[in-house]
């Protein structure tokens, strides 16, 4: 159902469900009329227009003659270009429709950086013309064979032209999938420089507040009072199938009301184990930026400058693990 | 398509002892076609060129707010492609309409079934036509 919600609100349409228990449900899928008019680019191949889906089109970039010889690279007769740092695989139109050369095209170049499903590429055209809303009719199915083009229309002038589909045109050039902003290793390697600005979950604790680093909160529970059990004075939670150490030094259990009450519990990493930790209420998620001594220009550990408030940052390893404990106490636990 | 039209023409033939044709032009050659067949005739087109696509299509026509794929008899017959402006027969598919486009059109013609010859045995390997009107 979330994947019909998705497709249906990614064409501008709306999903709404009625429901009432003992009468029945109604579900009701509002698509915009307006589904056959898309606003797309009217572009130039050797005299020929084409139309070009807005949707798909990123941005235009502009090459004169001269550029067009310079920066266009060629690698093993693959044509690419350097956009901003990034190599995209370029597509020839008049190459890929087999068209015939046209004298008096001019030697400057415009590319269309096209995004098909996440497959990136440049589409190079001779020319550009009007965006244009346009009325997408179905080609015949002898047409529809050829896969590169997803419709035909007729234009503002009255001539038709036809629909090009940026996605087979990728999957025909051979394009592959790129995930967003360029290459995974340097993102993973970025996260590294933790201290100087990594996110907090900040937290209070009765009156005071202290941060968990974000990386390192797994989820936040709301449980009442009475699943929190206890082996040898320590609390505990069943969480998981598996047991988890309460931190509880601020005393929020026996300020809990009764065994009903909830209490908020942040579970989070702590190294190799998982460790709970009691808190009156989350309330932010902010960047902490690292604190230097004054004098010796060292990093103070365990605080952290949030919200322009210097916030101590809990020490997940100062919380004691469970206690090694007699074979029949963990049984009566683990009913 | 070709046994409905002789269908036709044999029942056509049958009720008034003639039928009338259309003629069009491809090249040098002269065709006809039964009117019956015909939805619409269109004059001076300039389709657009579908590139990629079989040999025997000419192109897309934009036709009462739709868009119609013309098949070119002279790329069908194989004659080299004319820049002039066509004009096109609008028949009726399974399903959908379609167009061909002929160098020119001319009148309609009654024929009786006497003015029918047989195809020259040589161009019978062809296919796409069967009789030809002296």
């Amino acid at each position: 159902m979330d994947v019909v919600r998705n497709n249906i609100e990614k064409i501008g349409g709306k999903v709404e469900i009625e429901s009432c228990a003992g009468s029945g449900t109604t579900l009701r899928l509002r698509i915009p009329l307006t589904l056959a008019i898309i606003p797309a680019l009217i572009v130039r191949s050797r005299g020929q227009n084409f139309a070009l889906p807005q949707g798909m089109l990123d941005e235009l970039v502009h090459l004169n003659a001269e550029q067009v010889k310079e920066q266009i690279e060629w690698l093993e007769k693959v044509p690419l270009y350097r956009l901003r740092g990034r190599l995209l695989p370029l597509v020839f139109l008049d190459r890929l429709l087999e068209q015939k050369e046209d004298a008096e095209v001019s030697a400057s170049r415009y590319i269309a950086v096209v995004n098909a499903d996440s497959r990136c590429f440049g589409l190079v055209v001779d020319g550009l013309a009007d965006p244009e809303e346009i009325v997408v009719k179905p080609l015949s199915p002898l047409l529809k064979r050829i896969g590169l083009f997803a419709g035909a229309t007729v234009m503002g002038d009255g001539k038709t032209a036809l629909i090009l589909d940026p996605g087979a045109i990728a999957i025909r050039a051979s394009v592959a999938t790129s995930r967003e902003g360029g290459e995974p290793k340097a993102v993973a390697a970025a996260e590294k420089p933790a201290n100087s600005e990594q996110e907090f979950l900040l937290f209070e604790t009765g009156a005071e507040q202290a941060a968990l680093p974000l990386n390192d909160v797994i989820r936040i529970e709301r449980i009442p009072r009475a699943s929190v059990e206890h082996i040898a004075q320590m609390p505990v939670l069943q969480f998981d199938g598996a047991l988890l150490p309460i931190e509880d030094s601020s005393g929020m259990l026996r300020q809990a009301a009764n065994d009903n009450a909830q209490l908020t519990v942040v579970v989070c990493r702590d190294g190799e184990r998982h460790v709970g930790v009691a808190v009156s209420d989350v309330l932010d998620v902010a960047k902490g930026a690292a604190l230097t001594e004054a004098g010796t220009a060292a990093i103070a550990n365990g605080v952290t400058l949030l919200k322009e408030r210097v916030t101590s940052v809990m020490n997940l390893s100062s919380i004691p693990g469970l206690p090694p404990s007699p074979a029949s106490l963990t049984t009566e636990i683990a009913q | 398509m070709m046994a409905t039209v002789e269908g036709t023409i044999k029942d056509c033939f049958a009720v008034n002892g003639s039928i009338e044709v259309c003629s069009v032009r491809a090249g040098e050659t002269a065709f006809c076609v039964p009117i019956m067949q015909i939805v619409e005739i269109l004059g001076t087109l300039s389709p657009e060129p579908v590139p990629l696509a079989p040999f025997f299509i000419g192109g897309l026509v934009h036709y009462r707010g739709e868009i119609l794929t013309a098949v070119s008899l002279r790329n069908l017959l194989e004659m080299p492609a004319s820049k002039d402006v066509s004009d096109m027969l609008v028949f009726e598919g399974p399903g959908e309409y379609f167009g061909v486009l002929v160098d020119s059109i001319g009148d309609v013609i009654t024929v009786r079934p006497g003015d029918f010859d047989e195809n020259p045995s040589t161009m019978a390997a062809r296919g796409y036509s069967r009789e030809h009107a002296s």
